[in-house]
């Protein structure tokens, strides 16, 4: 028996702050006929806290073929996951690119003529990108591809190769930006910021039938997989990085031999930090001289910071952290029907197989809701009606959203025990006051990639 | 009560009736009481199972047509009596129903309802909502304006009843046999001849498909089809274990036709089931009889009722659920049953489509059709159940699928005066259906055939279909209202193409006779002539009103009403010697025709044609072919308005 309760927020309410960083994008056709691939991909993001700290991106890349898409979980504040979502597509199609047109950039720098567009954003308007900070990030840029000319690796440029050749190259870049400094005082403090706070990535490349995936730290991917029988089942196409995946414990082990009990410390990283490979968090990168030398000389702001003056505890054989990531393979079949990129505040309300399947019936618009029978239990005819209004109510939030990413967070938010979506339960969860939402829920940004089976068909039958 | 050992079928039978739930059973009983006592019941399955068993055994007085009302009131008091009859007990329980209006049309719509009751002297009366409220101990009374108390209505186990009236019957000499399956009928020469079942022939001069859903395709099993159209809809009603203070067995069943439910008491608990705006139709492909007995519960397309019954009954929310029954019932295009003799078939009689009244009208319409059999005719005008009322068109499952999912609905919907069937419409149209669908023009639908209503003037805005439905004065008023003064005090033009129009001759003057037989009016009238007349029967009855014109000496054409195609031809050739060289054809679709109409008809015909209209020339009730306008005999066949030349001038 339900007990009258008031509503915190009305159903439009709801929408509007579901629906308030939701995006779309459509490959547009190409002669009346879609050759790509991707379909297209909806993203949205939930904060919890103030400001988020999640960060997305996506982007085609022009010289090359293939779409990226990531997704980037900010810890300790939103710099490191903002400079990554700003720079890591870069450095990934610098490294994708062939020599004749890094030399062609180069000499167009050079000379001071226009730049041959590297990547087509597809950008919500409150992904921003910090304009202060622009030349920094060029140059840098820049010294890599340089070194990529000179270093003249030629030929085909290996996909995985140039995944983790351009984390590791941009955490590096962080990382020296904030020991070099800036005479700007407002860039300094930023690169500081940037590489003090730390960021997870979790980005994909897609080409034609050929799927990387691209993982540092805790976020997710996941490929949604239709089965002949309609069902839906789930590709993981990362793995976590973090205390529960046993290989990842090991490897800190290994790489710190004397330090096995204090290595991974109350399923953190030196009893700290969550997710056990990251972009910035140089407190568990750099030596502790460096830390220090740093933050004394570092403006005052920095200096004030009680968290960046912290050093961890058994702190001894650094660096214990690293933004190499796991590159992992898939080549698309027509039965891959979408990918979706996810921070860990999906994962974290949600299982996998629910967030395949409630995706996959939102993107065919088939509901395959079980029916219902009394059978031998004993069931009222007040549960029954109160568990027929929930299924109602999960079936009209379809025709609700436009976006696969908003219906998601809506029933990650919005899930009661019967996994259907309660009214009364979105609007508590996102009524929550800002210093309270932390700590119901974490950030959620999602994007779904959605794939277009026929051209994957074709490419199959060359 | 049944013989379980396998009996042979008998070689031959007056009447063999195909189906053994409750009509099959009423038609036996009723014979047999009638005298006839030579019968055979074929029932594939078990006697009373179907939908006859699943039926919530609701008998209600409450009906939207008279005959209906008279039908259910006769099949009440049979019922009472039955288990003194027959020693079939019959859970005859007196609960009276209670009519809940939650609007004030709706209390006008029982207001109506009641004086169409008290007419039949049956006793009912108009209620508040705090008498409600002391008549049904459940009922939430906060939203409701009135009621309507039926004090006589009660409720049976209607498979138990079946199986009375076959008992009886059985004791009066009728067989029955079970599990035996009716393939088809055997015709010889347009007459019923012997059934074919599966387990060998019998001979029989009647038969009667009482064979509910199954019917349809039963009828057009034979050689020489009968189109009965049905089909059947699922339909939900909900089992509870008793309430806590369990409901006594004569508590009023409760009718809530804006929450779509109905409502009765059941071993205790409740019996709740309804009429849902989405009907689920079912078997359009066809038949499976072991489908009926274990069909899905669908609580998701339930939830309406459910949510509906919460609110008019609150506290049932703890109560717990048996379980959700799901009984298809057959629905008809127009929600009347379809009873009488096949216009195709002699001596082949149907009962069945009873959109889920079959426990109410069982008894009625068993005897209704037992008497029609009997005597030949039936005792009471039951014009609006007769087969004959629908043509071949409307005989499409395609067409029944459509409309059904209509008439569901409409058990439960506001019944304003002059609504119109918006499925399966155009099924047959005038040529000049798209100039005045163009003019404006409003449709409504007879026999299948689009006649304009009125006509919208430009620049008029009516009320969507569903705001217009009112018991108060239409927005369409004013428009008729104008037009009748326009063919009043003007002229006006009216497309009569939908009429019935047969033409009948003979090379000599057996045409003549037969009409002269048939016809209660003079038609020995001179070539050119238009008489008004009416076919009679034997006991001067009136069985068609229509135009006679005599187009020569031995050749008539005759105009009818649109909806007595199908009643008119069988009653025609039903009566014409089967030897004679008479001919008759339907020509309906060879002529549009128009009424002109008014004091200037004669000035705006004069303008179109060189033909003298003086009365002398063209006097009334005159026949005459001419050209009107520019139609000539060079674009003769296509031209309707030349065909229009066939011109009657009313004379009042």
């Amino acid at each position: 028996v339900t007990t009258p309760q008031r509503f915190y927020l009305t159903p439009p309410q709801v929408n509007s702050i579901l629906k308030a960083n939701e995006y779309s994008f459509k490959v547009p056709e190409f002669d009346g006929k879609n050759i790509s691939s991707v379909l297209g991909f909806d993203s949205n993001q939930l904060p919890a806290n103030a400001p988020i700290e999640d960060r997305r991106s996506a982007a085609t890349c022009l010289q090359t073929r293939g779409m990226l898409l990531g997704v980037f979980d900010g810890h300790a504040g939103c710099a490191c996951a903002q400079a990554v979502s700003e720079r890591l597509f870069y450095y990934i199609a610098v490294s994708l690119l062939p020599q004749e047109t890094l030399l062609e950039i180069e000499h167009a720098v050079e000379s001071g003529r226009a730049l041959l567009p590297i990547l087509q954003w597809h950008k919500h308007p409150n992904d921003y990108f910090s304009k202060e900070a622009s030349k920094l990030y060029f140059n840098s840029l820049r010294t890599y591809w340089q070194e990529l000319i000179d270093l003249n690796a030629g030929e085909s440029t290996d996909v995985k190769e140039a995944l983790i050749n351009s984390f590791k190259r941009l955490d590096n870049d962080l990382s020296l930006e904030a020991q070099v400094g800036d005479p700007n005082s407002f860039l300094n403090y930023w690169v500081l910021r940037v590489a003090f706070s730390g960021a997870t990535a979790c980005v994909a490349h897609v080409d034609g039938v050929n799927l990387h995936v691209a993982n540092t730290g805790d976020s997710r991917a996941l490929l949604g997989v239709q089965e002949e029988d309609g069902s839906w089942s789930a590709v993981t196409m990362s793995h976590d990085h973090n205390a529960q995946n046993d290989s990842e414990v090991k490897r800190l082990k290994t790489e710190h031999p004397k330090e096995e009990k204090t290595v991974v410390k109350q399923d953190r990283l030196l009893g700290l930090l969550m997710p056990f490979r990251a972009f910035g968090d140089v407190k568990f990168k750099w030596s502790i001289d460096l830390q220090k030398r740093v933050v004394e000389s570092g403006p005052d702001q920095l200096n004030d910071n009680e968290y960046t003056k912290f050093i961890p505890p058994n702190y001894h054989t650094p660096p214990y952290l690293s933004a190499e990531p796991e590159v992992i393979y898939h080549k698309l079949r027509p039965k891959d029907k979408f990918l979706i990129l996810a921070t860990d505040g999906l994962w974290e309300t949600m299982h996998r197989q629910d967030v395949v399947r409630i995706v996959g019936e939102y993107l065919t618009g088939v509901h395959h809701q079980q029916p219902l029978a009394v059978g031998g239990y004993k069931v009222t005819l007040g549960q029954m009606q109160g568990l027929l209004m929930d299924r109602r109510a999960r079936i009209s939030s379809v025709f609700e959203d436009q976006n696969a990413a908003t219906h998601l967070i809506r029933h990650a938010v919005g899930n009661n025990e019967f996994g259907t979506v309660d009214h009364e339960r979105l609007s508590k969860m996102l009524s929550l006051p800002e210093e309270l939402a932390r700590m119901y829920r974490d950030d959620i940004t999602i994007i779904v990639v959605q794939f277009n089976s026929h051209v994957i068909g074709a490419y199959q039958n060359l | 009560s049944a013989s379980t050992e396998v009996q042979p079928l008998p070689p031959r039978a007056q009447v063999v009736i195909c189906g053994g739930g409750i009509m099959g059973a009423s038609v036996a009983y009723h014979l047999t009481k009638l005298g006839w006592h030579d019968i055979l019941l074929l029932e594939q399955g078990r006697l009373g199972a179907g939908s006859t068993r699943f039926c919530a055994g609701a008998v209600s007085t409450v009906k939207h047509i008279s005959i209906e009302t008279e039908m259910a009131e006769y099949s009440n008091r049979l019922y009472q009596q039955l288990e003194a009859e027959t020693g079939v007990p019959t859970g005859y329980t007196r609960t009276g129903t209670i009519l809940l209006a939650q609007t004030q049309d709706r209390l006008i719509s029982l207001r109506r309802m009641m004086s169409r009751l008290r007419m039949k002297g049956i006793p009912c009366e108009i209620i508040t909502p705090k008498r409600v409220g002391q008549l049904h101990p459940l009922i939430n009374i906060h939203d409701l304006v009135g009621a309507m108390y039926v004090p006589e209505d009660a409720v049976v186990s209607t498979s138990d009843v079946t199986l009375a009236m076959v008992t009886a019957a059985r004791s009066k000499g009728a067989q029955v046999h079970e599990l035996t399956t009716v393939n088809h009928v055997l015709v010889e020469k347009g007459h019923v001849s012997g059934v074919d079942t599966d387990r060998g022939q019998v001979e029989c001069e009647y038969f009667v498909n009482c064979a509910g859903q199954w019917a349809y395709e039963l009828g057009l099993s034979n050689e020489e089809p009968v189109s009965i159209p049905l089909h059947a809809c699922e339909h939900f009603y909900l089992l509870t274990r008793p309430v806590a203070t369990p409901l006594r067995d004569s508590t009023p069943t409760v009718v809530d036709p804006d929450g779509r439910i109905y409502i009765r008491s059941w071993q205790g608990g409740i019996l709740s089931g309804g009429f849902e705006k989405n009907p689920k139709p079912i078997f359009t492909e066809g038949r499976n009889q072991l489908e009926i007995q274990n069909l899905q519960e669908d609580w998701d397309h339930f939830e309406p009722l459910l949510s509906a019954l919460l609110r008019r009954m609150p506290s049932l929310e703890a109560l717990e659920i048996l379980r959700l029954v799901n009984c298809p019932e057959s629905f008809t295009p127009d929600m009347r049953c379809v009873m009488g003799e096949s216009p195709t078939l002699c001596k082949y009689f149907v009962l069945a489509g009873m959109n889920s009244q079959g426990c109410s009208l069982g008894g009625g319409a068993g005897r209704f059709l037992a008497e029609w059999m009997v005597h030949g005719y039936p005792q009471d005008n039951v014009w609006p159940l007769d087969i004959k009322r629908f043509g071949a068109l409307q005989s499409s499952r395609t067409f029944l699928r459509h409309r059904v999912m209509e008439v569901m609905p409409l058990i439960y919907d506001l019944k304003v005066p002059r609504w119109d069937f918006q499925t399966g419409r155009q099924l047959r149209t005038s040529p000049l259906y798209d100039r005045l669908d163009a003019q404006g023009a409003r449709w409504m639908e007879k026999h299948g055939f689009e006649r304009a209503k009125y006509f919208v003037p430009p620049g008029k805005d009516l009320l969507a279909l569903d705001q217009s439905k009112t018991f108060y004065k239409p927005d369409w008023f004013d428009i008729v209202g104008s037009e009748v003064k326009c063919c009043k005090e003007a002229v006006c033009v009216i497309d009569m193409s939908s009429f019935t129009k047969f033409e009948i001759s003979s090379p000599g003057d057996q045409a003549l006779e037969i009409l002269q037989y048939l016809f209660s009016n003079d038609l020995d009238v001179p070539v050119g002539h238009i008489v008004h007349t009416g076919m009679l029967n034997e006991r001067g009855g009136y069985e068609n009103d229509c135009s006679m014109v005599r187009l020569n000496k031995r050749s008539f054409f005759m105009i009818s009403p649109t909806d007595q195609q199908v009643h008119c031809w069988s009653w025609l050739k039903q009566h014409m010697p089967s030897d004679s060289d008479l001919l008759l054809e339907d020509v309906t679709w060879k002529y549009t025709a128009l009424n002109l109409i008014g004091p200037r008809a004669m000035d705006v015909l004069s303008e179109l044609s060189y033909t003298p209209m003086t009365p002398d020339h063209f006097p009334s009730l005159f026949c005459k072919e001419m050209s009107v306008g520019y139609a000539n005999d060079s674009c003769h066949e296509h031209d309707p308005y030349r065909r229009a030349g066939l011109h009657t001038i009313h004379s009042h």
